[in-house]
């Protein structure tokens, strides 16, 4: 049967060049932007390392200093009272919080002659916020604990603790950065910037001052919790931080590309579809004495639809070959780069460069063939409906 | 003939409605594809209220602040000029017609004592502002020179906010609070669209109303600072050249004297289509690969559906070849065939090209609250009210219709031109032979 095909599209290839060539240029494009969306889906399925369902952030407008400061804490006992919250966390250190715009980067090292990592440093004055977050200790599975005493001891995420110790037990064990020395209490679990980004190197330590002068307030909330009510009688200034997480992915550009990613996709899946249905079209019209003698030898209608469908899908194959060709230049060429690897072998399967490579093109190969398949499908189905002696007549 | 070829061809498109609609459908995706990059592209460069004399002006927004001593210093700092750099390299300018500094800030208006604020945009602004760019004053005047000077705390508002706060248009001469200081409205202007970017404000007022607008900051020269923008309006486009040598003549001025920090202006002012580029401090756009990356988008645009187009074509003069068999035997030369079959084509393409038009239209409306930050790293979500209306000027104008004419015959000749040249180069007898297998 399909060398039969086979042998059909050759005959034809005056016909199915235009087809041909369209569905080589659109594997290639589409490929492209499948392996970005791959990578997107790949990086948000990670866990984040922290949860933020049922979090708020509350931003106290005024500035506190010594004056203000029985106003404040007032106004955080408020808070703390409100019926449903369960954690409160207050610091003015913007850096800290989940999808927050500010970073506060460093490196570290083992001692200060070995290898750095980049790393995201996190001063935490209280241990609530671990509560909070929900960030658990790799050790005790735990909400995590720092060492609030002892202000140079860190806890390290697990991606970091290996990459600096390797095997070895980190706990005990010390670490530079800062320019100082600080010893490890703790692993945590490993933490995302943003939702479609890897995990990067985290290391959370004490923060002694606790400087409170422009504070940020964050809460966790149970079921009990009234928003509308806490909007009028606490503070009207409240957000969740799913809206934060959503106003930070519009503001890094991150919504916009996947959007005009995906209606540069539709636009070429709607042109392959148009063109597939067209050339089909023809077909019907101009083998229509094909298929007539086809029907009165015995075919059967499933027997026509299923030999356009192949034919269809044969093409796709053939063009998917020379494409897939071309997409290894690409990817020699590095083109491809991959979105929020923030740790170079993460090992991650992003980081793996054939493997993916493979993913991504067949997920490209299927996506493409259930297109093909329902647009030939459309006039196949047209075909296997005309009559066998109507068929004849025309020749 | 002329006529005869479109009788034809609508006699064609007719008989044969699923390829005509198919083909008219496949022609309208690849053009509204490119007509949405050609309108935002328009939207952004051509001259539309208020902003008229975009193709005269040149843009200056950053500067680059490189330490002499790198042992003491070690960075280069890039921001926004200030005020200090502003009057050192741009004002002392002789070349341009009119030289405008702007700061721009929002804070919340209301009528005195009133509780009900509403959050605004705001521009601090010269006098020169309101020349270079042509507001249309409902009531009142800008401020005036006098004003300027003086520092006088007198505001231009636009129609909406004084309906806002006032309930009518007739604001002038009125007073508002604005950062919770009065302000006296001298002018209502039209309201301009959010799509404007250098003009887009709810409320203009003197900057030197603003307490230290010329405040030097120590590091870094003083050099940067506050103003969002310096604008140069030149006399006629063959000016940019000696504007551009006149500033970069100050800025060697400037660091021949500098002991500290050299200025770099890395490249400004920016004419229009350079400035909309612009999103780094420390950095200027590559002109050359925005350019090289704009061109393949739309080629391949333009080259997929063509692709689809030229199969059909190539399918349906096939099938047509008897009747150009015919048409050669009685004398036909082979140039009037294609321009018959390539005027043929050439209205299904302007059909798909209208239809292509409408859709993308269609696209702008959907998609204006994000479609205009398309290309920009970052984006920024809209200011609450604000909304995005395209003019009619926008999106109905002669360039937009040209560029679409240029497209559909583009797409026309990518996709007809071979199959039709293939197929004509047969011989009659063959054209007249081949029975369609």
């Amino acid at each position: 049967m399909i060398r039969h095909i086979l042998k059909q599209i050759w005959t034809q290839r005056r016909r199915n060049r235009w087809i041909f060539g369209e569905l080589l240029l659109v594997f290639t494009l589409c490929w492209y932007i499948v392996d970005y969306a791959f990578v997107m889906a790949h990086n948000r399925m990670i866990p984040n390392g922290y949860d933020i369902t049922d979090t708020w952030q509350i931003v106290y407008g005024k500035n506190v200093n010594d004056s203000t400061q029985s106003d404040f804490d007032r106004f955080l006992d408020k808070i703390r009272r409100f019926p449903g919250v369960q954690h409160v966390f207050a610091s003015s250190d913007w850096s800290i919080t989940p999808f927050s715009g500010s970073y506060n980067g460093d490196r570290i090292q083992r001692d200060s002659t070995s290898t750095g990592y980049y790393i995201q440093r996190k001063k935490i004055g209280t241990n609530s916020y671990f509560n909070l977050f929900n960030i658990h200790s790799i050790t005790t599975g735990q909400p995590a604990r720092l060492l609030l005493s002892d202000k140079y001891t860190v806890m390290l995420t697990q991606n970091l603790a290996e990459s600096l110790f390797g095997k070895e037990n980190p706990i005990g064990q010390t670490v530079y950065f800062d320019k100082k020395t600080y010893r490890v209490t703790d692993i945590v679990e490993n933490q995302k910037r943003f939702d479609y980004y890897q995990p990067g190197n985290v290391v959370f330590y004490p923060d002694k001052l606790n400087d409170m002068s422009s504070p940020e307030i964050s809460i966790r909330t149970g079921s009990n919790f009234s928003l509308e009510q806490f909007k009028e009688e606490v503070t009207s200034d409240i957000k969740s931080y799913q809206d934060i997480q959503r106003s930070q992915e519009f503001a890094w550009g991150i919504t916009k590309e996947v959007r005009i990613r995906n209606a540069i996709m539709i636009f070429f899946l709607l042109n392959i579809a148009l063109g597939v249905i067209g050339t089909f079209w023809f077909r019907n019209q101009t083998r229509r004495s094909e298929i007539g003698l086809r029907i009165a030898m015995g075919s059967s209608h499933r027997k026509i639809q299923n030999q356009y469908l192949l034919e269809a899908l044969l093409i796709l194959t053939l063009a998917a070959i020379p494409a897939i060709f071309i997409n290894i230049a690409i990817l020699q060429a590095e083109l491809i780069e991959t979105l929020g690897q923030v740790v170079n072998n993460s090992g991650y399967i992003t980081a793996n460069k054939w493997l993916r490579f493979l993913i991504t093109n067949g997920m490209t190969y299927i996506l493409l063939a259930v297109i093909v398949a329902f647009s030939a499908w459309i006039p196949a189905r047209q075909a296997s409906k005309v009559h066998p002696v109507e068929a004849l007549r025309d020749e | 003939m002329l006529q005869q070829y479109f009788k034809q061809a609508w006699q064609l498109i007719r008989q044969n409605k699923l390829f005509s609609s198919i083909y008219v459908i496949g022609t309208a995706l690849g053009i509204s594809m490119v007509m949405v990059l050609a309108i935002l592209n328009h939207i952004k460069t051509a001259n539309i209220y208020p902003e008229y004399n975009r193709n005269k002006m040149m843009y200056a927004k950053t500067i680059s602040m490189a330490p002499v001593d790198t042992a003491r210093f070690k960075y280069t700092n890039s921001g926004n000029l200030s005020y200090k750099a502003a009057r050192l390299l741009f004002m002392p300018l002789e070349t341009p017609e009119r030289i405008s500094v702007m700061m721009s800030g929002s804070n919340f208006a209301s009528l005195p004592n009133d509780d009900n604020l509403v959050n605004v945009k705001s521009r601090y602004v010269d006098t020169a502002y309101w020349e270079i760019f042509n507001f249309r004053f409902l009531s009142g005047k800008p401020f005036s020179n006098a004003d300027f000077r003086s520092g006088l705390q007198v505001v231009v508002i636009t129609e909406s906010l004084a309906k806002n706060i006032f309930g009518s248009s007739e604001a002038v001469g009125k007073y508002l609070e604005y950062g919770f200081k009065p302000y006296r409205i001298v002018g209502v202007v039209k309201d301009i669209s959010y799509v404007m970017e250098e003009t887009y404000a709810q409320i203009w007022m003197p900057y030197t109303c603003i307490e230290d607008y010329d405040k030097e900051w120590s590091e870094r020269g003083g050099m940067i600072g506050d103003i969002s923008r310096v604008y140069l309006l030149a006399h006629s486009p063959s000016d940019f050249e000696s504007i551009r040598n006149e500033v970069n003549e100050n800025v060697h001025r400037y660091n021949a004297q500098a002991t500290d920090w050299k200025a770099d202006l890395m490249g400004q002012p920016d004419i229009q289509s350079v400035a909309i580029h612009r999103y780094w401090s420390n950095e200027g756009p590559d002109m050359i690969k925005i350019r090289i990356q704009n061109c393949l988008l739309i080629f391949l645009l333009l080259l997929v559906p063509a692709l689809n187009l030229s199969g059909m074509n190539s399918t349906r003069m096939e099938r047509r070849l008897g009747e150009m068999g015919v048409r050669k035997a009685f004398g036909a030369s082979r140039s009037k065939l294609t321009n018959q079959v390539l005027t043929e084509n050439l209205l299904l393409t302007g059909l798909g090209g209208l239809a292509g038009l409408l859709f993308s239209y269609l696209i702008l409306l959907f998609t204006r609250d994000w479609i205009l930050d398309m290309g920009r790293q970052y984006s920024s979500s809209l200011p609450e009210g604000a909304s995005v209306d395209f003019s009619a000027t926008m999106l109905f104008n002669g360039k937009i219709f040209l560029i679409i004419l240029l497209v559909c015959l583009v797409m026309n000749i990518l996709s007809a031109l071979i199959p039709v040249y293939r197929s004509l180069r047969k011989h009659i007898t063959d054209s007249l032979y081949i029975k369609y297998n």
